[in-house]
């Protein structure tokens, strides 16, 4: 899945004219490695922002947006449904889709259920 | 012997290329001999699909694929040396990501399906593989601009292999003779 950070490099070198493989080299990654960082599978750096920010001169809205999408990239946890079988894959999908709106009592009963 | 197939709805060369020659004319390439095959992987079709995507590699994770296509995702993903190569205007690399493109506008669920067949009786034009090789092939070689070229000027001009550039002065030699 391309994350927000993706679909903001993707616009930026639409808008100047670039391809992966330039950025990639401006950043001293493998096509591959911000490919995947592109799409969620691995954790961009923080120090990003300020190197992208330099390297394209991005104004303090763009570099504002990149900040954003950089930190979001961060916060995704991501789980390898490889080590599970489906009943497991359903039930971590369950709780993740119905945490929300689950009040305290619920939780409780779920954590101590857990423990 | 019996074997099991994936076969596309069935589409002969000529409207394959129709198709292609479509694609070049919205995109005012008509008269270009030279297809920009990584910008339009990169960057057209962004703007041309909603929700496309594509996905670099490396060699580790895909083996011996060069290139894979996902239509249902509107999803490529290409083999990190051959989207180098394909950068660096390699020529066969360049028909690799015509190829996986020629899979993605031809292909979807809808229009797959398997089937069981006697190898004889499996006709090329529902091969997907084919389908896609031919799309790649009219996409980079375009026939109204080769007429009278050889081989070799096809190689340079449209940015392909010699194979390919063989191939397609064959095709059109048999039309044009």
């Amino acid at each position: 899945m391309l994350t927000d950070l993706g679909k903001f490099l993707r616009k930026l070198r639409i808008d100047r004219n670039l391809l992966l493989k330039d950025m990639a080299d401006l950043l001293n990654v493998s096509p591959a490695y911000l490919s995947s960082i592109e799409n969620g599978k691995k954790e961009p750096p923080f120090d990003w922002v300020v190197k992208i920010s330099n390297l394209y001169s991005l104004d303090f809205d763009q570099n504002n947006e990149l900040k954003r999408c950089v930190i979001d990239a961060r916060n995704l946890i991501r789980i390898d449904f490889k080590n599970f079988d489906k009943n497991n894959q359903d039930i971590i999908l369950s709780f993740a889709r119905k945490l929300d709106g689950l009040d305290s009592d619920k939780r409780n009963e779920i954590l101590n259920l857990l423990k | 012997m019996s074997n099991s197939h994936c076969i596309a709805l069935p589409m002969s060369r000529e409207e394959i290329y129709k198709i292609t020659k479509e694609m070049r004319t919205a995109l005012r390439l008509e008269n270009k001999m030279k297809f920009p095959v990584i910008d339009f992987f990169e960057k057209t079709l962004f703007n041309l699909i909603d929700n496309y995507n594509f996905i670099i590699k490396s060699e580790a994770e895909m083996g011996i694929k060069e290139g894979e296509t996902f239509p249902e995702q509107k999803l490529i993903t290409i083999r990190e040396d051959v989207y180098i190569n394909a950068c660096n205007n390699e020529g066969r690399a360049r028909m690799t990501i015509a190829h996986e493109i020629g899979h993605l506008f031809l292909h979807t669920n809808n229009n797959l399906s398997f089937a069981r067949s006697d190898n004889n009786c499996y006709k090329r034009y529902l091969d997907p593989e084919w389908q896609a090789k031919v799309f790649a092939g009219e996409l980079l070689i375009p026939k109204d601009l080769i007429i009278g070229l050889s081989p070799m000027d096809i190689m340079n001009n449209c940015g392909v292999s010699y194979e390919a550039a063989k191939l397609h002065h064959d095709i059109i030699k048999k039309i044009n003779p």
